[in-house]
Parts: structure tokens; sequence; C-alpha cells
């Protein structure tokens, strides 16, 4: 039951803007797929960092998190919706949001509903603090972008949440242009971003 | 639902948005609840949490830097870096000890563990904590012994396990 | 997934149609939104209850937890 648009991202190995699939719906199997791919590439990374003495042991910040889990957790919760971006035959990204459960907290639309982004990560080797020179960009923009289409199609005029990991608190702020509601003590002290229709329609201009 | 996305609107993106990481959700690993991770109802875990404070203070300080110096650098507030280093009771937050971490290049899961804020997997930890607690004084200027302290305690902690 | 819809009608009482109306307002959603918005929640704490967990709403203060009265 999953749909796929067209979409793009930029190939870091020839600085080009390379076709992708946005998939509305992502499967059980693609999950499985992913995690598949994913885990492999970042352990590896991790033991080779580690065999070169590099001092940062700790994996990225989301490296337990396990797709699979939360793919059935979801199921057939209508509330939710999960998201993959794939290119070169791998998935390249996953986000997974809630259309319910999470009004909106900025002043102006108190208790407006909004798309909630419950996670989003990009693959192990896009990831700039893990692999010298990340595969594709774009990734993160591409979903968010889904995410502000998905609220505006359900009539949140583009409002989006989520709760950023600190090293992505510069995208979510600066490349965003999300409102930055501080840190979060019911949500691990995590950064809460939230976005108005104002700075949703200026994020797509 | 058919979704659409403008090529030349990311083209132009793309420069800006490479080398910044995008995650969001929450952090992934086994935490404690604050309320279960609080020393005082936990005596084990007293020493680790000095220990912590310690280990902050002493770091800062080897690079020679103010408190003021270690909030910067780390985006924290200046009142909560006091509070680490002189409050043995206080168990900041996650986001906090993995800011502190990072600003003072010490690794990040077993920094989370010391500071109350993950179940410790390894029992050596508290004993290594333990040491280094009692080894590391608070002095000015960082004295030879609390260099060699320090220095131990940091091998120590990137150890791979 | 959003593709095929079915319609529906449904009959509701005066106060029925008068709470749709003012979260219409309220939350700046047609009412279809609200009952979508309804069902979408309604599943999500039916879910959890069906598991075992229990509703809890914490005040403000953080003082007191109240069980939410769930039929």
């Amino acid at each position: 039951m999953s749909d796929r648009s067209i979409t793009f991202l930029k190939d870091r190995r020839t600085g080009e803007l390379v076709e992708a699939a946005l998939i509305d719906g992502v499967s059980r199997q693609e999950v499985e797929s992913t995690e598949s791919a994913w885990r492999p590439f970042l352990m590896n990374s991790l033991e080779e960092r580690r065999r070169a003495g590099n001092s940062e042991l700790s994996p990225p910040e989301h490296s337990h998190w396990d797709w699979r889990r939360k793919h059935e957790a979801v199921r057939g919760l209508i509330a939710y919706r999960m998201f993959g971006v794939e290119c070169d035959g791998a998935m390249q990204g996953l986000m997974l949001v809630s259309a319910a459960g999470h009004p909106c907290r900025i002043k102006d639309q108190k208790g407006k509903e909004q798309v909630y982004v419950d996670f989003v990560a990009t693959a192990p080797w896009n990831s700039p603090s893990l692999v010298e020179i990340p595969r594709f960009s774009l990734v993160g923009r591409v979903l968010i972008a889904t995410a502000v289409q998905l609220s505006m199609e359900e009539g949140f005029r583009g409002r989006i949440g989520l709760h950023a990991l600190p090293q992505a608190e510069t995208f979510y702020a600066r490349n965003c242009g999300m409102t930055d509601l501080g840190n979060d003590k019911r949500k691990e002290d995590l950064r809460y971003f939230e976005m108005t229709p104002e700075q949703a329609a200026a994020f797509l201009r | 639902m058919k979704f659409s996305f403008d090529k030349e609107w990311l083209g132009r993106h793309a420069d800006s948005d490479q080398n910044l990481e995008i995650a969001a959700g929450s952090f992934s690993l086994d935490q404690v609840p604050r309320a279960m991770g609080n020393p005082a109802g936990d005596p084990a875990a007293e020493p680790r949490v000095v220990a912590f404070g310690r280990l902050i203070n002493l770091s800062r300080r080897k690079r020679g830097w103010s408190i003021e110096d270690l909030a910067e650098s780390s985006r924290i507030d200046v009142s909560e870096a006091i509070r680490i280093e002189h409050d043995p009771a206080y168990i900041p937050g996650p986001r906090t000890v993995y800011q502190l971490s990072t600003a003072l290049d010490l690794p990040r899961e077993r920094m989370l563990q010391l500071s109350g804020n993950m179940l410790v997997r390894d029992r050596r930890l508290g004993e290594q904590a333990v040491k280094f607690a009692a080894r590391s004084e608070s002095v000015e200027k960082l004295s030879r012994q609390e260099h060699q302290a320090l220095e131990e305690f940091v091998r120590y902690l990137n150890e791979s396990r | 997934m959003a593709g095929d819809k079915k319609t529906m009608t449904l009959n509701l009482t005066e106060a029925e149609m008068a709470v749709l109306e003012k979260l219409s307002l309220d939350k700046d959603l047609s009412k279809t939104a609200i009952l979508r918005q309804a069902l979408r929640l309604y599943q999500l704490v039916d879910n959890r209850l069906a598991q075992g967990d229990t509703l809890f709403l914490e005040d403000k203060e953080k003082k007191n937890k109240s069980e939410l009265m769930v039929l």
C-alpha cells in the first residue's frame, strides 16, 4: 500500500543531482533490508575508527534505533506514517511521523494540530560525523519537505514539530528556519523545534 | 499521496545542507529514568557522579578554560556548569552530557554512564571512578598528581570494552 | 494510502454538532479533519489500553496525576 514520488538527492561523488524515490508507506520488507544494510556499515565504520585510534568511541546517538521495531510498533495505527528515500538501490533515509497527538506549543498556534516527526535519520554512509565524505546529501531536506507537504494536505497549514538530536540543531534552526523552543525536560532534554505556516512557506520557497 | 520536489530548489540548498546532521527523535540509549538515577537513592552511584564532576573540572582546567569558556564551548548555561562541578548530587540531562563530551573530547557513552544517565554495564567503571575521585583534589593549578590521575582515568575510559 | 476515500453520513445530536463546530473553529480545521483526528487519537488510546496501560493526566504543576475516566 505504498506510493512513490520522484525526488532528487545530491550525489557527492559527482556533485550532480540524481533521481530518487520518496516512498510513502515503507513496507516491512523495505525496513528489514534497510536495517541489514545500515547496521553492518555502521558497525564497520565504528570498528575502523577505533582501530585508527579515534578517541570518540561512542556510536552516533541514534545508532541503536531499530526501525523494524518502530515499524512493528505503529503497524495498523492510522495516526502514523513512515516515509523513506530510495536511491541507487538502497534506502538513504527514513522518517516516522504522527499526524495526531502532538498539538503545537508556539504561543500563536498553541493547541493547533501539526505533523510531528517522531524519528528521522539518514543512512550511516550519508552521515558527516561518521564518514569523511558522505555519499548523498539533501536527504534531510527531502524528508522535512515531505512532512511539511503532508501537514498542508492534512489542513495543518505546514505546521510540523520535532525534537532534534544535538548535532542536528543547526540544520533545524538555520536551514529549516524553525522556531527553537528550547530544551524539553520531558524529552531527554532534547531541543524542541516547531514550524509555523509562515516558516513552512518560506522553507519551500 | 503524491509529493512534489522542485529540483532547482533542492539544488539551491544542497551546499548549505551538506555536512550537517539531521537526525531527530530521541536518544536511543537504555536510560535510567531520572528518578531512579538519583544517587540519593542509590549509594553505589554517588562516587561515579562525583567522578563525573571532577572529570569535567580537571579536563576543563587542563585546557586552561574557565567555567564560562566551558559553558560557551558546550552551549550550556554557566549555572549548570557550576552545578556539575560542585554539586555531587546533581545529575545533568543527557543533552548536556553529550555537549560536554563533545567539547572535552571524551567518550559519550561512558560519560552518560558516569553521569548517572545510563545503566552502567561495566563494573570496573565504578572502581575506576572511585579511584579517580579519591586521587583528584580541587586546587587551582592542576598538580602533577591530578594530571596523572586524569590521564589514567581518560585512558581507561577510551579503552574498548 | 490516502487514495480511495469512502463516504459516510453522520447523525449527530445538537450538542455533539456544537462540540464539533467549536473544535473546528478552535483548531482551524474542517469538521471532517476534526473527526479524522478524533479517530486517530481514539485508536492510539484504545491501542494502549488494550495492552494494559492506563491513561493518566498530569496537572501543569506536576503535583497530581489523576486517572482519566475511561468508559
